[in-house]
């Protein structure tokens, strides 16, 4: 460290280093987490999603079509670290995703949910971070630490997000048959929460779970013999990773993959199959 | 779970002065603790103050955890005293106010005089070192416990070949390092080492890459 301020927690981790950039919270919201799919051919008059857009509209849950926010401008998806946990403790099941555009600075994300995963009225809380140097608050007061390059390492001006845990991997799933339910051997997490009474405060970084579009690349599994074969749809419509917040007396959050349930609109991947890039997740508390 | 039994008594010989009276006592976080708070006397005025007079009701005020019961304590009583956070300190400050027919320093124009007794400690383990930042209002910012999630880097580029590194100077296994690949369609696979993060391309076995995948990668790297 040739440059700045350093300190310790207790047992030994870095709070402030003089070389890392602390985020800064550029946006936040609350949001109904929908299923993706844009067009207007997707959707019945009420809003709901056929899913997997091919004219079902029943299923497991028919859920709203994900909301699109803005990315602020001068943003890209790159610069941009998203941040969501439930509003609430309403839901039995809260698995929750993101997509972002491929736009830089004039991109957008949503928060998203598996198709099974019904959220009906309860929502999301979101917030949106990046790097720059810019205080949140009154700078008369407290403490700001820069790096040698002049970024801002702290600033007791602005909101901090207090990260506890990190783990990361590449989520399988083991699709034994169309309508397995396993988790697959690799579940990213789970994070346990250090502050077990404050667990309707713990965000999760949900860039891990990052999608472009409908589908997520794997690698493995093998073709259903009951099915034909076809290499543009096999699979990867429904392959993605999420991640779930359990909010029991011993809250945690860890991501994996969704599953295919219909043979109809389902899998036509058989045994395991791996996400094909490595995502990670981190937990903590924005105060 | 341990219950510890703490008496405070005010001197008798002191009854005419304002005094303070403490005691410590460490715990845990599911310890509980009996105290008994007790006013020394020299009339019989000034017990019988202590029995019946409103204004000697014990008076709480609390830092980090609770007492029971919470009213109606009088000197001779006894509260349990619980904490409520772990790993930092409390406080029970119970202030009781008594007879006497010539106070120093009491109340003007009355015969009152008040003893105040404090009871404190650490609640588990507190830290030995760390850093503590409080905004304007008072609010901590940073606890010495806490960790800063930091960014360090993003990598965007192509990876040439089977497998390739970053180099990351400082990055390690160590649990406290964070990388994620946030790229479209990427097959890039991403393990942190000791000071680089090593790269390698999916395996999609005799199949081969049916599906559109690329080798493009957009690494987000931190530290919590």
């Amino acid at each position: 460290m040739p440059y700045g301020f350093l300190s310790n927690t207790d047992n030994g981790y870095a709070q402030i280093d003089g070389e890392n950039l602390q985020l800064k919270v550029l946006a936040s919201g609350t949001v109904v987490p929908g299923v993706i799919g844009g067009s207007s051919s997707d959707k019945d008059s009420a809003g709901n999603v056929y899913y997997p857009f091919t004219g079902r509209s029943s299923g497991w849950n028919p859920n709203k079509a994900a909301v699109s926010i803005a990315i602020p401008s001068g943003y890209g998806t790159k610069d941009v670290f998203l941040f969501a946990k439930p509003s609430n403790s309403n839901q039995t099941t809260k698995m929750i995703g993101c997509l972002f555009s491929t736009s830089q600075g004039t991109g957008y994300f949503q928060i998203t949910c598996p198709e099974w995963v019904s959220w009906g009225s309860n929502t999301v809380d979101y917030k949106l971070c990046a790097i720059n140097s810019d205080e949140d608050e009154n700078t008369s007061y407290g403490l700001r630490v820069f790096t040698a390059s002049g970024g801002l390492g702290f600033s007791s001006n602005r909101t901090n997000f207090k990260g506890e845990q990190f783990a990361y991997g590449t989520p399988n799933r083991t699709m034994t048959s169309t309508t397995s339910t396993n988790y697959g051997s690799t579940v990213v997490g789970p994070l346990y929460f250090d502050k077990p009474n404050e667990k309707a405060d713990y965000y999760c970084f949900l860039n891990g779970c990052a999608a472009y579009s409908a589908w997520q690349l794997v690698t493995g599994g093998s073709q259903q013999s009951s099915f034909t074969f076809n290499q543009n749809t096999r699979g990867i419509y429904w392959y993605q990773p999420y991640v779930e917040f359990n909010l029991s007396s011993t809250p945690s959050v860890k991501m994996y993959s969704t599953y295919s349930k219909s043979l109809a609109y389902g899998s036509y991947l058989g045994n395991a199959v791996d996400l094909a890039s490595t995502r990670g997740i981190v937990i903590g508390i924005f105060v | 779970m341990a219950t510890y039994t703490v008496g405070i008594t005010s001197a008798s010989s002191v009854s005419q002065y304002p005094l303070t009276t403490s005691a410590t006592q460490d715990i845990q976080i599911n310890d509980t603790v009996s105290l008994t708070v007790t006013v020394g006397t020299n009339t019989t005025a000034q017990a019988t103050s202590l029995t019946n007079e409103t204004y000697s009701v014990a008076v709480f005020t609390l830092l980090n955890c609770t007492v029971s019961p919470s009213s109606n304590v009088r000197s001779g009583g006894t509260v349990t005293v619980t904490p409520v956070n772990n790993n930092t300190g409390y406080r029970c400050e119970v202030v009781i106010t008594h007879y006497h027919e010539n106070p120093v320093g009491g109340s003007a124009g009355t015969n009152r005089q008040t003893k105040t007794f404090v009871l404190s400690g650490s609640v588990g383990v507190l830290p030995v070192y760390g850093l503590e930042i409080f905004d304007a209002n008072g609010n901590s910012r940073l606890r010495y416990d806490n960790r800063l999630c930091k960014f360090n880097s993003v990598f965007t580029g192509t990876l040439s070949g089977q497998s390739g590194t970053l180099s990351v100077p400082g990055i390690a296994s160590d649990g406290t390092w964070g990388i994620s690949n946030q790229a479209q369609n990427s097959l890039v696979k991403c393990f942190i080492g000791t000071n680089v993060i090593a790269l390698s391309q999916a395996n999609f076995g005799s199949a081969g890459n049916l599906y559109g995948g690329n080798l493009n990668y957009e690494i987000i790297v931190f530290r919590v």
